[in-house]
């Protein structure tokens, strides 16, 4: 070990150090991600609206010199109680209906997109011809703007018009009530297409990690004997755990937040058959221009999340450091 | 009975042949060694015996029966690959045992033959760890373990020390010859290290261009070179080879290399049967070579330009003109650079090569 | 020499492979059915949901055909009177930038993940998760807020910051799953060859991992190319419209342009297709490094 001055090595220790390389992405997550929360657990307590923000904007643009407790959406003398939001809407008696739908809408939703996405990278990374053109298919409903797809299948979940019930009569089953008919049909609807929207991305992200599996552990399982679905259960599917963990765990988040699915085809309906945490969350903000509520909404989605997930996380070892 | 054999197999990929027409047979109980350069098709043809490739030509036989459609789980064989391919999420334990349960060994069995392996490869303390816990040596040990578990008709391997340090690699070279002789299996080992092939097998084939150059004995091959390729691949440091001609005179042979000539050694000379004139590559061992401090009849006078201390014994590097030879000596011989040397290159070791087809003449 | 002639095996591979494009191609119709209709519309003359004909009775055909939607919209001459070159000036450039900066802060973070061990790791790990427990809508207006203060909203930072920081979620995982996946060996034989960390790092590690940073590259790329919401927030001058902008325009409060908007959702799905084919080639790799020897 060669005597280098103090300092030059106290550089290259910082230049190396692993917080360094965390650093540029912990502040984008603090300044981004963590601050609108906070923010976000602040108006709960408070009763924002649009005017407040129209307010804040203008004061930031120094257009007016409006009162600066007004952007923060402390004038308001309506509430005396600080937890008004929260009572709200845990008194409100839609409440239950929504968790449960919220619930039910994200485990049907995850298994089915998971299972389809793996299976659709098993098949596609197999010998078969015409992979990169089948492969080019399956990801279409991803590349497309959901907002018109998600339309689509409005249209083609129609009563009188629509394509699936004119099929369905072809082969002699009667017409369906897909979105104005019992809660059960409404819900179907919403989580085939949203299936419809998922899978590609299951399928690229299992694609990526089937990849990453050695060839030469494929020939020593079919010299130890393990073929077919025997090698599926015995090796690959061990080798990629980590994946199908963090595939289950973000899919369940993403969709128990996913606006656009529930939102578009039936607007929540009927009745609040198909509403979730997010779509009441909107409605509060853009229709009522309360974002206080739409805030509380989205914080009390949070910790349903978040509880489950912390322990997920630990469960299954998936942020455990490497370490060299 | 040949445990495996191949007949006129044959590998081509596009147009171009990897593996050219090769026949073998691999004897019951024998190590066969297959060396020779990087892309001589040496690889390609261990894995048409796996049945991880399959033969655009020819078969392939194990014990008696043809195997060539055969799946490689039914072939009755285990491989041990270069790079170990140890299941990275299951214990060491669990590795051995996989090929077991995969072919439907009962638990007692199973525990059975991976206690009896593990001790054998002296990897008994090691069965609850995983691959990525363990150093080259061990994992190499236990990608052993896993080929031996289920006692199969053949071994085959594919440059399975090439990862280890040199000194590990020379030690369990050893081990695994005994270990072998032990267990009597056949077995097919792939190197490009001739040092590696020559302490192993127990017969070598030579490959090059996809065909085989020679099938023999390590001592057969060492001494009996089919042709230049086999006599250049095999030793250390290279056989010394000068093209020139051989002339017959009453006296006997006569190399002449345009810078020297000399009488070759009567054994050899005889050797050489029919013709009276020749082109030839005259190719002799460096351990064939006398070197003297002194001029002898039938000499070559060079300049030392370099010498290998060995310890046991030295390799000294002459040039004349622009041929080069090398020559071994006695740790004291005294042949600083520069100085003038006298090596004696007829030998009756010596061999001599067709210089077009490079086949041996002896 | 005998002849390899087909036997029950060949017949079984052959099932397992009919089987096998039987499901591929259920997949890839309905994968595509409905987007048959947004191509529908788009050729069909009018702003209005027509009915189209039905081939087969399944494949919507418009009934009449008509390049008007996509003449209009490459002409400049759309109703919401801006033009297409800035869109996809803006939207190439803003992407571009997310993507870039997205693998920028994701890449060491992964590596930092994998090989090193410092205290915070799991927590900081698992707070990268916390962006996505919360829905993103009401995460605009603090960040809209917080970009106003600075000065920074209605310019492209405004938008690429959010976008790279957006798809870090995901991203660090994967990579570090990535990283994770390669033996250390590879790490120590390239030292002591006498390769610093970053050449480590440059020429070992992230050639290895190919597949996974295209999937990161692709997933940064979507949620820019396609997002709308955050962008409307914060880009307000029409110089500035990103092709989502645009497209939403089309869905004015009282009549809604379907046909251009279909045509306008097509065009924007192009870029997203040929990306893939690109990226395909490193998704797809047969990571044959050191597995093949002479």
């Amino acid at each position: 070990m060669t005597n280098k001055p103090r300092s030059r090595s106290i550089l290259r220790r910082v230049r190396s150090s692993p917080y360094l390389f965390i650093l540029p992405a912990l502040i984008g997550l603090l300044v981004l991600v963590l601050y609108p929360f906070a923010f976000n657990i602040f108006i709960t307590f408070t009763n924002m609206n649009v005017y407040h923000i129209r307010a804040c904007a203008n004061i930031f643009a120094n257009v007016t010199q409006s009162n600066q407790q007004h952007c923060y959406a402390l004038d308001s003398g309506v509430q005396n109680n600080l937890f008004y939001n929260f009572g709200f809407v845990f008194t409100d008696p839609a409440f239950v209906q929504i968790l449960e739908n919220s619930v039910i809408w994200t485990f049907t939703n995850v298994f089915p997109t998971v299972g389809l996405g793996l299976v659709l990278a098993f098949v596609l990374n197999s010998k078969v011809k015409g992979k990169t053109i089948y492969r080019m298919f399956m990801i279409v409903p991803w590349a497309m703007p959901s907002f018109i797809t998600l339309l689509v299948w409005k249209g083609m979940y129609n009563y009188q018009f629509g394509i699936i019930n004119s099929l369905l009569n072809e082969i002699g089953i009667p017409a369906v009530n897909w979105l104005n008919g019992s809660c059960f049909n409404a819900f179907v609807a919403i989580v085939i297409a949203n299936i419809w929207l998922g899978y590609p991305f299951m399928m690229i992200i299992f694609s990526g990690a089937l990849q990453s599996i050695p060839q030469e552990l494929y020939e020593a399982a079919s010299i130890d004997g393990a073929v077919g679905f025997t090698r599926m259960r015995a090796v690959t599917i061990p080798l990629i755990k980590p994946t199908i963990v963090i595939a289950l765990l973000l899919g369940s988040i993403w969709t128990f937040n996913n606006f656009n699915s529930a939102y578009l085809i039936t607007g929540g309906g009927p009745g609040i058959c198909t509403t979730i945490f997010i779509t009441q969350a909107y409605n509060q903000a853009f229709s009522y221009f309360n974002f206080a509520l739409a805030a509380t909404y989205a914080f009390i989605a949070f910790i349903i999340l978040f509880v489950p997930g912390f322990f997920w996380t630990r469960y299954t070892g998936l942020t455990r450091g490497g370490g060299s | 009975m040949a445990q495996v054999r191949l007949e006129h197999i044959t590998k081509s990929f596009k147009s171009a042949p990897v593996v050219d027409d090769v026949n073998l047979e691999v004897k019951e109980g024998e190590f066969l060694v297959l060396l020779g350069p990087s892309g001589c098709g040496k690889t390609t043809t261990l894995r048409m015996v796996a049945g991880l490739e399959k033969p655009t030509k020819g078969d392939v036989y194990i014990g008696d029966s043809l195997v060539t459609e055969v799946e490689p789980k039914d072939r009755d064989i285990a491989m041990v690959f270069q790079s170990y391919a140890l299941y990275p999420h299951m214990t060491v334990h669990d590795n051995l045992a996989f090929p077991l349960k995969m072919h439907k060994y009962t638990k007692e069995d199973i525990e059975e033959r991976v206690t009896k392996a593990a001790a054998i490869l002296e990897i008994g303390d090691l069965l609850k760890r995983r691959p990525k816990e363990l150093s080259g040596g061990q994992r190499q040990r236990v990608a052993l373990g896993r080929a031996i578990v289920r006692d199969p008709k053949v071994f085959l391997m594919d440059e399975p020390l090439s990862n280890l340090d040199a000194k590990l690699r020379v030690q369990t070279r050893v081990e695994l010859k005994n270990l072998q002789k032990r267990l009597g299996t056949t077995t097919v080992y792939v190197t490009h290290d001739q040092a590696e092939a020559m302490t192993l097998a127990d017969r070598v084939a030579l490959m090059r261009q996809g065909a085989i150059q020679q099938v023999g004995s390590p001592t057969e091959v060492y001494a009996h070179p089919a042709n230049k390729f086999v006599a250049g691949f095999l030793g250390s440091p290279t056989m010394n080879f000068i093209d020139g001609v051989v002339r017959r005179t009453d006296a006997g042979i006569v190399f002449d290399c345009g810078e020297f000539s000399f009488m070759v050694d009567p054994a050899l000379a005889s050797a050489v049967t029919g013709v009276t004139s020749r082109d030839v590559t005259y190719g002799v061992r460096a351990e064939d070579v006398g070197v003297g401090s002194e001029p002898r009849e039938g000499s070559v006078e060079v300049t030392v330009f370099g010498s290998e201390l060995m310890g046991s014994e030295q390799f000294v590097h002459g040039m004349k003109e622009k041929l080069k030879i090398v020559a071994r000596a006695p740790m004291d011989f005294q042949a600083p650079i520069g100085s003038k040397v006298w090596m004696d290159l007829a030998s009756p070791k010596a061999h001599l090569f067709d210089a077009k087809t490079e086949k041996a003449l002896t | 020499m005998t002849a390899h002639s087909s036997t029950a095996k060949s017949i079984r591979k052959l099932a397992a492979s009919a089987l096998k494009h039987a499901f591929l191609i259920v997949m890839a119709l309905v994968s595509i059915y409905p987007v048959l209709w947004v191509i529908s519309i788009a050729f069909t003359p009018g702003e209005s949901l027509g009915i189209p004909n039905l081939f087969l009775g399944i494949f919507p055909i418009p009934s009449s055909f008509t390049l008007e939607h996509f003449t209009s919209i490459l002409k400049l001459q759309v109703v919401v009177g801006s033009n297409f070159p800035v869109w996809v000036r803006n939207s190439t450039l803003i992407t571009v930038s997310s993507v870039v900066g997205a693998l920028l802060l994701t890449l060491p973070a992964g590596y930092a993940f994998s090989r090193r061990k410092f205290r915070g790791q799991e927590a900081s790990m698992f707070s990268f998760l916390l962006p996505t427990m919360f829905p993103g809508v009401v995460t605009i207006i603090p960040q809209f807020l917080l970009f106003s203060t600075l000065g920074l909203v209605n310019s492209y930072f405004a938008v690429i910051i959010p976008y790279m920081v957006g798809s870090l979620s995901l991203s660090i995982f994967i990579m570090k799953s990535a990283f994770d996946s390669i033996p250390r060996e590879i790490d120590e034989a390239a030292m002591i060859d006498g390769a610093g960390e970053l050449r480590i790092f440059t020429r070992m590690l992230l050639p290895l991992t190919l597949p996974s940073i295209a999937t990161v590259a692709l997933w940064a790329f979507m949620g820019s190319w396609l997002d709308w919401a955050l962008a409307h927030v914060m880009l307000e001058s029409n110089s500035l419209w990103t092709l989502p902008l645009a497209l939403y325009a089309f869905l004015q409060p009282n009549y809604t342009y379907y046909g251009s908007f279909s045509a306008l959702a097509l065009i924007m799905a192009i870029p997203v297709f040929v990306v893939f084919v690109v990226f395909q080639r490193y998704l797809v790799t047969g990571l044959t490094a050191g597995s093949v020897k002479g």
